[in-house]
């Protein structure tokens, strides 16, 4: 079963499992809109459903549109709200992936008679051995594997990513090569049920019956500089829409707390930690030994940092990272990698700033496990499975 | 394939398909002409509605040809509650959403509607329609049989309440026409379409009881005695007429559906939601507890079945069926209906080879819940 969302990535990936001989179903994901019963209610994305019809009619695949309201109210969008109004910067796209893609939709998929699942995330599966472990897309600009990480080991083995080892370039020229109708289609850039990225405004109306409280925004001496809407306004590192008077240096937030509803702001450096720790963890492969040196990304749009491991469990880890991350934020993702390869990763809790400091990881270390490109070639997970 | 949703269509018999190629080949003239090629497309007008009205025991002159059921519940309604100022209608809350859609239409206009009481099957009771109609009533609306479960109202006995106290019944007999003997004597109006029965899409028609009027909702012409204006849709209401000729309400699908419920029955852990007795005959709704109708109908359509899962959106995701929340259903449940809808060729044997697949597939889907319950 191949989740489609009427975008090109995951189109092109149906065409690619249909190519490779796989018996396709493709199914379109209802995930947001009214979900009460009432008979007149729109479709969260009536035309991408479309779009995914036709590119399954062109494949001749099955295809079905599957209502997933709830699960995806119930874990994505409500705790989104939640975490907003506690202060912290949620990651919707990761929960998604963690409770309705890669747990509702496989749930799904076997109940219809599906062995595997595949999406159009840029991301790749490798199996060795008895392990599957997942590795960034081949176009690290695309590259989703930090939204993946807490996906279930089991689940892992069972999923296909057949973009993931292709560049956005590469997947629009094939999309268009095979003459697909939404080779062109942009690209979604925003959180899929906040319009034109409007998270504020989503916010508020979920927000009843508690209503959103005021606030203000201080210095890093408890000065009052001005007041505030709500802290949901607000997300760590943020330079822009503080509503404070123009000039002097630029000045960022840098802690919120949404128990008093105050916003701190400070100077450029006050907002670079050189720690966190994250919970919630969730290892693709053996868990990592204190010492071990990994790259660490703590956003999407973020370039992987090295970062030494200072404590792992099965539930949370602890990292350094001497040369500074910039705006680590709680409710985000803290994703560990190993050159390509996902080791883990977890929620970010709390972020560190008084690590002693640490060298750096002599030159090269950090590169020796990563996969060579002398290593043995193998068929990528997706089309091994393939009959 | 083995196609077992004929309440949402129905194939297209042979007969609508000879006599519509034959109107589309020999008769293309305009009825409203003067010439014999105007004649001749008037005459085939009005021989379908002779037979529309022969099956619906209606006079051909009550008889409206409309573009099916949505358009004639809307006609209805409207035309009924136009010129009142502050109209109540009584209405009940199984309907298809052409019935109910409008009733809101006419409370967000500064009407009033009073949404009737159901029992566990979808049964409406004569007494609470004669309870909830007030000096304001100007309509009662019923189904004469549901979509989903299909539960066949008391029609006669609403008719009763109705005409007792001076109050305009309108029935939807989209569902019912074709399946269980209808007359409309004891109504006011009564909405119709020819796809349920193997006629075309896009045509249906009204029953207008003489002495009503109704105003049209598009202005055009003088076709449809003015209340439905436009160039009739010939090829399809001679296709509509073919197929009313052909169709043969009657017990013959009982057999089957009882012995496509004793198959369902031996999986166990299911509820039949179609009443036993007053009930379309071709119609079996059944909820598998905690299994979602959509993954069902999915999962049969991968094995060649065609079933329904009640209401669905435009985009083809199923919706909570708010019939069976009308009937206390609580949220959960009421996504897991799915309807079986036999048509006039299904065989003995593709109810049994549907008992086996379904069989099979809910086996299946009850046993990855069982894994993932073993998992945490």
């Amino acid at each position: 079963m191949v989740a489609m969302s009427g975008g090109v990535d995951s189109s092109l990936a149906a065409a690619l499992l249909v190519e490779a001989g796989y018996r396709t179903v493709g199914v379109s994901m209802r995930l947001w809109g009214p979900a009460d019963g009432s008979i007149q209610s729109g479709c969260c994305s009536f035309d991408d459903f479309l779009d995914a019809r036709r590119v399954a009619e062109q494949l001749g695949i099955p295809f079905y549109v599957m209502d997933f309201r709830e699960e995806f109210r119930r874990a994505v969008v409500d705790p989104f709200v939640a975490e907003y109004r506690a202060g912290r910067t949620p990651n919707p796209c990761t929960r998604c992936n963690q409770f309705v893609k890669f747990a509702a939709l496989w749930e799904r998929a076997q109940e219809i008679g599906a062995d595997l699942i595949a999406t159009g995330h840029y991301a790749r599966s490798r199996t060795v051995g008895d392990q599957t472990e997942l590795l960034r897309g081949v176009d690290h600009d695309k590259d989703q594997s930090y939204f993946l990480f807490p996906i279930d080991r089991e689940v892992l083995r069972r999923t296909l990513f057949p973009v993931g080892e292709l560049t956005k370039a590469e997947v629009r020229r094939g999309a268009s090569r095979r003459g697909l109708p939404v080779a062109d289609k942009p690209d979604s850039q925003e959180v899929c049920f906040a319009p034109r990225g409007n998270y504020a405004a989503l916010v508020e109306a979920h927000s009843s019956p508690q209503p959103i409280r005021d606030g203000f925004i201080v210095d890093e001496a408890g000065h009052v500089l001005g007041r505030h809407e709500g802290v949901h306004r607000f997300t760590i590192g943020q330079r822009r829409g503080l509503g404070l008077q123009q000039g002097g240096p630029p000045r960022y937030v840098t802690a919120i707390d949404a128990a008093s509803g105050t916003v701190q702001i400070g100077s450029g450096d006050r907002v670079v930690k050189t720690g966190l720790i994250a919970t919630q963890a969730n290892w693709l492969g053996p868990l990592p030994l204190a010492g071990t040196w990994v790259s660490v990304k703590i956003r999407s749009r973020f370039a992987p940092q090295p970062a030494l491991v200072t404590y792992a469990d099965a539930e949370s880890f602890r990292v350094s990272a001497p040369a500074g991350l910039r705006a680590v934020t709680p409710g985000q993702a803290a994703v560990l990698y190993d050159g390509e390869r996902v080791i883990g990763g977890g929620w970010i809790a709390q972020a560190l700033s008084d690590t002693p400091h640490l060298d750096l990881p002599p030159q090269g270390e950090g590169e020796s496990r990563r996969v060579s490109p002398g290593e043995p070639t193998m068929a990528p997970a997706w089309r091994r499975h393939a009959p | 394939m083995i196609y077992l949703d004929h309440n949402a269509t129905a194939p297209v018999r042979v007969e609508v398909r000879e006599a519509m190629a034959r109107c589309l080949a020999e008769e293309f003239g305009n009825p409203s002409s003067a010439h014999q090629v105007g004649g001749r497309a008037r005459a085939a007008v009005e021989a379908a509605r002779r037979t529309i009205a022969e099956v619906i025991a209606a006079r051909p002159s009550e008889v409206v040809f409309t573009s099916g059921g949505t358009e004639g519940n809307n006609l209805a309604l409207f035309g009924l509650v136009a010129g009142r100022d502050r109209p109540h209608l009584v209405v009940s809350p199984i309907e298809h959403p052409s019935v109910i859609a409008p009733a809101r239409e006419v409370e967000r206009r500064g009407g009033r509607v009073t949404w009737l009481p159901v029992n566990p099957e979808g049964r409406v009771d004569p007494a609470d329609v004669a309870a909830a109609i007030d000096r304001d009533t100007a309509v009662v609306s019923a189904g004469w049989a549901n979509n989903e479960i299909g539960t066949v109202q008391d029609i006669a006995a609403i008719a009763e309440v109705c005409r007792r106290r001076g109050v305009r019944l309108h029935v939807d007999a989209v569902q019912a026409l074709g399946k269980i003997p209808i007359s409309v004597r004891d109504v006011d109006t009564c909405s119709v379409s020819a796809h349920k029965i193997g006629g075309p899409k896009g045509v249906g028609a009204l029953f207008v009881r003489g002495g009503v009027t109704l105003p049209p909702l598009v202005f055009g012409g003088e076709q449809e005695r003015g209340v439905r204006p436009g160039t009739e849709n010939l090829p399809g209401i001679v296709g509509f007429a073919a197929a009313a000729r052909c169709a043969q309400p009657g017990a013959r699908w009982v057999e089957l559906r009882e012995r496509l419920w004793c198959g369902i029955a031996s999986c166990g852990g299911v509820r039949r939601n179609s009443p036993a007795e007053r009930c379309l005959p071709n119609t079996l709704h059944v909820s598998f507890a905690e299994i979602r109708g959509e993954t069902l109908v999915a999962a049969l359509d991968l094995e060649g079945v065609a079933v329904s899962a009640g209401s669905a959106c435009a985009a083809g995701a199923s919706e909570p069926s708010h019939i069976l929340r009308a009937l206390g259903r609580g949220e959960n449940e009421a996504r897991e209906g799915l309807r079986l809808s036999l048509g006039v060729d299904t065989t003995s044997e593709e109810i049994d080879e549907v008992v086996r697949i379904l069989t099979r597939v809910v086996r299946r889907v009850r046993g990855v819940r069982g894994q993932w319950a073993a998992n945490g």
